[in-house]
């Protein structure tokens, strides 16, 4: 439960909204379905940024070789 | 988020110990500079955050909070500086809680009670002091340059986020991108070998066909009819006979390897590699030699590394709690200062790429040519292997960078061919030479082994290179979206903000500025503001507006952040003397904006000027008795606040118990100065004009009492021109009794010499100085005939 549903007012923060946005501009670009379902665990979910967490959540540990 | 009942302040800043009661309104602060105002500001900030960011911001060299705001006679007993907040939150059924928090356990505050919902709405301010706006923050935001005014806005609005996984998307991008161009070069040389092997120029699947259908042929083998993903070239040989003998040298092939490697050899040492080794060096020298160079490009990755670290409450290593905006904001300015070494960084990188390239070449020409010393020259295997380490620790060292010695010292040693290498060679040339010709047969069926083993590397290798390739294009697709969606997101943001800007600076500039209109135009780490000056086109704010505009655009700029960034959860803050250049009616039109448009948001407002503490209050923006005003401040007293404290009593406490005229004699004179200045305000008197505004009770108390008695006699004269005798009578006593209790003070006598009046009281002794406090009462208490304290309560 995010801070602002405690206080009973549900305002998404900005970088909400663009992170939401993002999503879903990648389905409408074709960007594969798994991807974009571990982008959103990462970035929604788990509220994860990093360098490492963005790495994984696009290519998976298995193919991410860099 | 919350409404503020009280505060409690003890041993903080320049406060002993002070407590004022909000009553979860708004609340006017009042007193000329250095009378502790903003020692109050300063408390409710370190109440909610645990910080003060004057006291922590860039530029405050050893200044810091943890030394230096208790007050400076308790600055060893940081225990002592302690804030209490009483607060009621609205959303939870105004449920009233109390924090309290102390310099030395600033992490820490104690919040009774504590519950998860509480904690959760306390969480809002920690890391973010945005609910207090000073003046110097207005500046930051109105007349700062783009770029630094970008990050106070994205901070304002913690969009820190969105601007970090840009950022990250394009590290990312810019990973996969080296990567997929790496993967390219490995399928090039791949390439390259297998068409050496198949003894033609370009790989074309006629061509391959042919030169491997002869040889098969010759072998008595079906030839090929296509060439497929999997197409097996020694298709059909024994399998005995399917992979090359070690033992063995094939002679052409021995012969082409020699000659690709003589090739790669020439390659590295010709004379423009050289050139662009020894300039490389020097560019590499120079980046090396200069001190901000050398901090940047050793730190950049490390403050890279930091900014993704930055997102935790407290440090991940020793668990100390951190400001996280103060703190990423700290690592990008500071990334910033390395921008233009950063190019030239970047510069240096692309143009170490084919000499990589080269590395990678010679390397793979002198493993061959190490597979030949394997049969033909087993003593030489030691010093091949050796070179083959040291281009490989070259190629890391150009690779990574960093350190630069390391680069530096590879790059020169490039271009240079280890002696024994071309000596090494020619043995291995000659032994080569005298390896008897192949039969037709032997030659052919070494020609389609080997020509197999080079097409399954060069199969390997386009594999990885288009994996790397799609990954490298879905790194850049990602990065490109998200550019582009969140681009449009903050436009859309920095619009509604604009629109409200304008719309809150037009209300209270109406009269001239009705049809005012603002553009903020975002672009990569900068942010323009301009804003419209009567119709003639849109300019910086600093350019033509002037500095009261400025102010009362900042502020609005501010509110219209807040408006965006929190809603209806906009409740509370705090504006620290944030109009101090604007003019009287526009201060009024922005009380009025600030009472209708930020009715359910709790202003705490300090001023030094006490005219627009009355306008505050006659506008309704303050509540009757909401303010307080401080006279004057000492070390020992701190502000010296009048509304909520019994001065006579304190007076008489300071002669009777402590036998301190010192201190009754300061109280005295600073109480009479705030009683009187208020009465002549009350009284409409008439004082001699002081452009500073600095009124002494020598200015005030005869001009009040004058126009007192003056009144009191107009009301003698109406009441005899009514016949009511009685009230004459009564008036006349008064107007007596007022003259008298006048004369009793010895005030006259000061306008002789007004310049040593009240101060010398301070050296009475105690019955000296007790007639002049009884005289004062007295007179004091004919000013407030119908209270039975002499408690002034005028505001």
């Amino acid at each position: 439960m995010s801070k602002t549903e405690i206080i009973g007012i549900k305002i998404p923060s900005v970088p909400q909204q663009v992170f939401e946005q993002f999503l879903k501009e990648l389905e409408t670009r074709k960007v594969p379905e798994e991807v974009i379902a571990r982008l959103r665990k990462t970035l929604i979910e788990s509220g994860q940024i990093s360098v490492e967490a963005l790495k994984t959540a696009l290519f998976s540990n298995d193919n991410a070789s860099v | 988020m919350i409404k503020v009942e009280k505060i409690q302040i003890e041993e903080f800043r320049g406060i002993r110990n002070i407590t004022l009661e909000f009553k979860g309104k708004n609340y006017a602060i009042c007193g000329p500079n250095g009378t502790g105002k903003s020692g109050v500001v300063d408390a409710l900030e370190f109440a909610l955050t645990g910080n003060i960011s004057r006291l922590s911001g860039e530029g405050m060299g050893n200044v810091s909070v943890k030394d230096h705001a208790p007050h400076v006679d308790s600055r060893d007993n940081p225990e002592k500086a302690r804030i209490t907040i009483t607060f009621k939150i609205p959303s939870l059924n105004n449920k009233e809680v109390v924090l309290e928090r102390t310099v030395k356990n600033a992490s820490s505050p104690k919040i009774t009670p504590s519950s998860p919902e509480i904690l959760a709405i306390l969480e809002q301010f920690d890391g973010h002091s945005e609910f207090v706006l000073s003046r110097r923050e207005i500046i930051r935001y109105v007349i700062s340059k783009p770029g630094n005014r970008s990050e106070e806005v994205q901070a304002l609005l913690r969009l820190d986020q969105v601007g970090e996984l840009r950022s990250n998307l394009k590290t990312i991008s810019n990973a996969y991108d080296k990567e997929a161009k790496d993967f390219k070069g490995v399928q090039t040389q791949a390439r390259e070998s297998l068409a050496q092997v198949l003894e033609i120029t370009e790989l074309v699947k006629e061509d391959i066909l042919e030169a491997v259908n002869s040889r098969r042929t010759i072998l008595g083998l079906a030839p090929l009819t296509d060439l497929t993903a999997t197409t097996v070239l020694n298709d059909g040989l024994e399998s005995s006979t399917k992979t090359a003998n070690t033992t063995k040298v094939n002679k052409t092939s021995a012969t082409a390897d020699l000659k690709s490697c003589s090739e790669a050899l020439q390659k590295i040492a010709a004379e423009t590699v050289k050139t662009e080794c020894a300039d490389l060096r020097n560019q590499l020298n120079i980046l090396g030699s200069n001190p901000i160079a050398t901090e940047s490009v050793s730190r950049e990755k490390f403050l890279r590394t930091a900014i993704d670290f930055a997102t935790e409450a407290i440090c991940p290593v020793c668990d100390t709690k951190w400001d996280i905006p103060t703190l990423q904001s700290i690592i990008r300015i500071k990334l910033e200062k390395f921008e233009e070494i950063t190019k030239t960084r970047t510069e240096l990188e692309r143009r170490l790429e084919p000499v990589i390239s080269l590395i990678d070449e010679v390397d793979n020409a002198i493993l061959s040519i190490e597979k030949l010393a394997k049969v033909l020259a087993t003593e030489h295997l030691a010093a091949l292997s050796a070179y083959r380490t040291s281009l490989s620790s070259h190629r890391k060292a150009l690779g990574d960078f960093l350190p630069l010695a390391s680069a530096i010292s590879a790059i020169e040693k490039i271009p240079t061919i280890p002696e024994n290498i071309s000596e090494i060679i020619g043995i291995i040339e000659k032994a080569v030479v005298a390896i008897p010709e192949p039969t037709q047969q032997e030659a052919a069926r070494d020609y389609i082994i080997r020509a197999q083993d080079r097409l399954e590397t060069y199969r390997k290798a386009a594999r990885d290179a288009d994996k790397a390739k799609q990954r490298a294009e879905l790194a850049k697709k990602t990065y490109d979206i998200y550019t582009d969606v969140s681009n449009k997101a903050l436009e859309s943001v920095y619009k509604d903000v604009e629109g409200e800007f304008a719309s809150l600076y037009s209300a209270i500039n109406n009269e001239d500025e009705g049809s005012f209109t603002a553009k903020l135009t975002p672009s990569i780490g900068k942010l323009g503001f301009d804003v419209d000056f009567y119709g003639r086109g849109h300019f910086p704010p600093g350019a033509y507006h002037s500095e009261g505009h400025q102010d009362a655009m900042g502020l609005c700029l501010y509110l219209a952040l807040m408006k965006k960034l929190q809603g209806s959860n906009f409740r509370f803050a705090v504006l620290d003397d944030v109009l101090m250049s604007v003019d009287t009616d526009h201060r009024r039109e922005m009380c009025n904006l600030l009472k209708q448009q930020f009715s359910n948001t709790q202003f705490v407002l300090t001023t030094h000027d006490e005219v627009w503490l009355k306008l505050m209050t006659t506008v309704g923006l303050i509540a009757q008795g909401n303010a307080t005003r401080f006279s004057n401040w000492t070390p020992d007293l701190g502000p010296v606040e009048w509304r909520t404290r019994d001065v006579w009593t304190e007076i008489d406490s300071a002669l009777k118990t402590n036998n301190d005229v010192h201190t009754a004699a300061s109280l005295l004179r600073y109480y009479l100065e705030h009683v009187f200045r208020e009465a002549c305000d009350s009284l409409r008197a008439r004082v001699e004009f002081k452009g500073d505004g600095r009124y002494e009770l020598g200015d005030t108390l005869a001009p009040a009492v004058r126009r007192f008695r003056d009144l009191i006699l107009d009301g003698v004269k109406v009441a005899e021109a009514w016949n009511q005798k009685d009230l004459a009578d009564a008036l006349k006593l008064r107007e007596k009794s007022l003259r008298d209790s006048f004369l009793a003070t010895n005030a006259e006598q000061w306008q002789v010499n007004p310049a040593i009046h009240y101060n010398e009281w301070a050296n009475f002794t105690i019955n000296d100085f007790t007639p002049v406090v009884t005289a004062f009462r007295d007179l004091v208490q004919k000013f407030f005939a119908r209270s039975q304290s002499a408690r002034a309560s005028f505001i």
